[in-house]
């Protein structure tokens, strides 16, 4: 009885010690990739950003300097302007965002005849990759020649052109737009498969009490896809915070340093002044915000649970 | 008869040592980074030196956008394996510095008066080192639209100062014969060579000295240009769209008619004489020197692009002998035909395949004995965005003229602080 336990025992074991050595050998390729494009760039990245790192000065070598080039970008007013930049475009562009996705998941949830058509062709703005959106919207808003000035103006809307990118406030909105447009779809998909998810039995019997259609919205429907409005949330916060290719490709982050993020910045020092240093630094601060968030949103999603 | 066969099979296994030796110093692969727009002439000319040499030629090539980054990096980190380096002028301080480049003077030793002095210069280092093989050349230049001049009553030729240009906008505001006078772009980085930039030097301003000194913000002539946007922004004359326009744009705006001159580069004043699809005013349009101020005829802003052989190379015999391939006449010629570029040759400036080809091609390629390149500071790139920014501020009218010198002033001494 003993033996046949002990040899039960000994032959469970030596399952579970096939099945994690079958495991390891099945994670390891992606653990090596992981390995190789993630983690090392990240810790090249920040060994990087404790040196002195200035490609247009390779006599000068890549000494370590501790916590410099963290002094430089905290000290630096572009920095700040910077920071001030992505904290509006983050706040205006995620609530426009999830308001607008949420609101079009809702209407692509009821149904209606061409409903297959209308949500395939909502996705196409997302499929749309972002330097060609950027290009895109460049032609749009062309000052002399660009299409919203055109349609403005034969609706008799506008009596001039405007030169939408040439304004510190326009040029932010009009990223803003730009950005939202692009993003928008996902978002909304996610929202749509989460209103999908909501059992229908909750609805027929809220509209059995009687409820209103902004009742069954606020008491039911939010709060059944509040974890994936977290979700959400959480990925357009930390997209937008690292938004780069729209703005390289529509402003430059002109006029003014108006639409300079911080993505942009870390753009700046590290190709444009070529100080990988400072740029690595930039970059890790960016990346400490995020995390940041992101541990914030969590919680938040938390509590609320 | 002996003897002369002896002498015979001597002089043949001498041949053989030369040729075998010759093969074997032209053998191997030479690794070449470019840009895309000399994908026509690589196209044609490696194949036929691949040939000729029995030297493999591998080409990578990489968008204007990322050259100085992509570039930059590359040879920070060892070459990448490049032979050859496409240096551009807007580039060239940046990438020369940094010591990776091979002296060349001797693949132009006793051939100088072939090439375009301005150009040798410009890619040679203090110590006279050659580091870059002219490839192309390039300058801003004025374009205007005839019809609209006409329509306005004035007379281009008249056209010799930076006030007569004032005096024709105001005519041409006046007349209403086009929207306006001038679609500056005032977009890094097209607001230096094709704006802000090029009127300064045009208006005989200096921005720095040679130790990269500021200036611009005591010299009368940059004020006066910088005057030239604020004045003109208050009387309709420049078009304040150019606030968002990088200089393709402004080619595309001037391409509809609605403006009556243009300010761009070697490429865009031939597309806007020449290529329909991109203007609608090819016929109307005409070449003329960028004007002057009064003591000189005319000045602009020049660039450029040469080829630089890397110290790393291992195969740098093979590498000049593609560079020297590759710039040749005809590879110039064809450059200059097919991609809107000028010569560094100086037989081509009197090419009359290129002079057919090419609407303005004499005023295009004399404006080259009126110009110079961009001040040689490593942190010019990074100071053309601040430029930028204090002429969009002029023209919206958020600054002064002074205003914006000033401030421009505070900001140069703040990026040279950082860059040191």
């Amino acid at each position: 009885m003993t033996l046949r336990i002990r040899e039960k025992r000994h032959s469970m074991s030596h399952i579970k010690r096939e099945n994690l050595r079958l495991a390891i050998i099945m994670l390891a390729p992606i653990f090596v990739i992981l390995m190789a494009v993630s983690v090392y760039p990240l810790i090249r990245s920040f060994d990087i950003s404790l040196r002195l790192y200035n490609l247009t000065k390779p006599g000068l070598g890549t000494p370590y300097i501790g916590l410099e080039n963290y002094r430089f970008v905290l000290t630096d007013a572009r920095f700040w302007q910077s920071v001030k930049v992505t904290a509006v475009f983050v706040v205006i562009s995620v609530t426009f965002v999830i308001v607008l996705s949420t609101a079009i998941a809702l209407l692509l949830n009821c149904e209606f005849r061409g409903r297959g058509i209308v949500r395939a062709l909502m996705l196409v703005p997302w499929a749309i990759p972002n330097v060609a959106n950027g290009l895109m919207w460049l032609w749009i808003l062309n000052p002399s020649y660009g299409a919203l000035n055109g349609l403005l103006s034969q609706l008799g809307l506008i009596d001039h052109y405007i030169v939408w990118l040439g304004d510190k406030r326009l040029a932010l909105i009009m990223v803003i737009l730009a950005e939202a447009w692009k993003e928008t779809p996902f978002i909304m998909l996610m929202i749509l498969a989460a209103l999908q998810s909501i059992p229908k039995e909750m609805y027929e019997a809220a509209q059995v009490d009687g409820s209103r259609y902004f009742q069954t919205l606020f008491k039911i429907t939010l709060p059944m896809i509040r974890p994936t409005l977290f979700v959400a949330i959480t990925l357009r916060t930390i997209w937008a915070i690292k938004s780069f290719d729209l703005i390289y490709t529509l402003t430059s982050g002109g006029p003014d340093n108006a639409t300079s993020t911080i993505g942009y910045y870390t753009y700046l020092r590290s190709f444009i002044s070529m100080n990988l240093g400072r740029g690595s630094a930039a970059a890790w601060l960016m990346t400490l915000v995020m995390i940041g968030l992101t541990v914030l949103y969590q919680r938040a999603l938390y509590m609320e649970e | 008869m002996k003897k002369s066969i002896a002498l015979l099979i001597v002089l043949v296994a001498i041949a053989a040592l030369f040729n075998t030796a010759f093969a074997k110093e032209l053998s191997g692969e030479v690794r070449v980074l470019v840009r895309p727009d000399e994908g026509a002439v690589f196209e044609k000319y490696v194949p036929l030196f691949e040939a000729e040499s029995g030297v493999k030629v591998v080409v990578d090539f990489v968008s204007w956008a990322d050259i100085t980054s992509k570039t930059l990096t590359t040879l920070a980190s060892g070459g990448g394996g490049y032979d050859v380096v496409m240096i551009p002028s807007a580039d060239a301080t940046k990438l020369m510095a940094g010591g990776w480049f091979e002296p060349i003077n001797d693949m132009i030793a006793g051939e100088e008066d072939l090439w375009l002095k301005t150009v040798v210069d410009f890619y040679s280092d203090t110590d006279g080192n050659l580091l870059g093989f002219p490839w192309y050349s390039g300058a801003s230049h004025w374009i205007y639209n005839k019809a609209i001049l006409d329509k306005a009553g004035v007379d281009p030729a008249g056209l010799k100062t930076w006030d007569d240009i004032t005096a024709a906008c105001a005519k041409v505001k006046e007349t209403q014969a086009g929207d306006f006078c001038l679609t500056p772009s005032i977009k890094y980085p097209g607001n230096f060579y094709y704006g802000w930039g090029s009127i300064t030097k045009a208006h005989g301003g200096k921005l720095f000295d040679d130790e990269a000194n500021i200036l611009f913000d005591q010299d009368p002539a940059t004020l006066k240009a910088t005057k030239f946007y604020e004045d003109g922004a208050k009387l309709g004359y420049l078009n304040p769209a150019g606030i968002g326009l990088s200089d393709y744009e402004t080619l595309i705006e001037y391409g509809t008619g609605k403006t009556a001159f243009m300010l761009n580069s070697t490429w865009s004043a031939t597309q806007s004489m020449t290529n329909k699809e991109l203007s609608s005013v090819t016929e109307d349009s005409f070449a003329m020197l960028v004007p002057g101020n009064g003591e000189f005829l005319s000045d602009t802003y020049l660039y450029a692009g040469a080829f630089g052989i890397l110290k790393s190379s291992e195969n740098k015999d093979a590498a000049k002998a593609f560079i020297k391939f590759i710039t040749s006449d005809d590879a110039q010629k064809d450059h200059a035909l097919y991609g809107g570029n000028l010569p560094t040759r100086v037989a081509l400036f009197t090419d009359e395949d290129i002079a057919k080809s090419w609407k303005g091609y004499d005023v295009l390629s004399d404006q080259l004995n009126y110009g110079g390149f961009a001040p040689k500071i490593e942190w010019f790139d990074e100071w053309r965005m601040v430029a930028a920014t204090a002429i969009q501020n002029v023209v919206k009218g958020e600054m002064t003229a002074e205003d914006a010198l000033a401030w421009l002033a505070k900001e140069t001494e703040q990026i040279k602080a950082d860059a040191e």
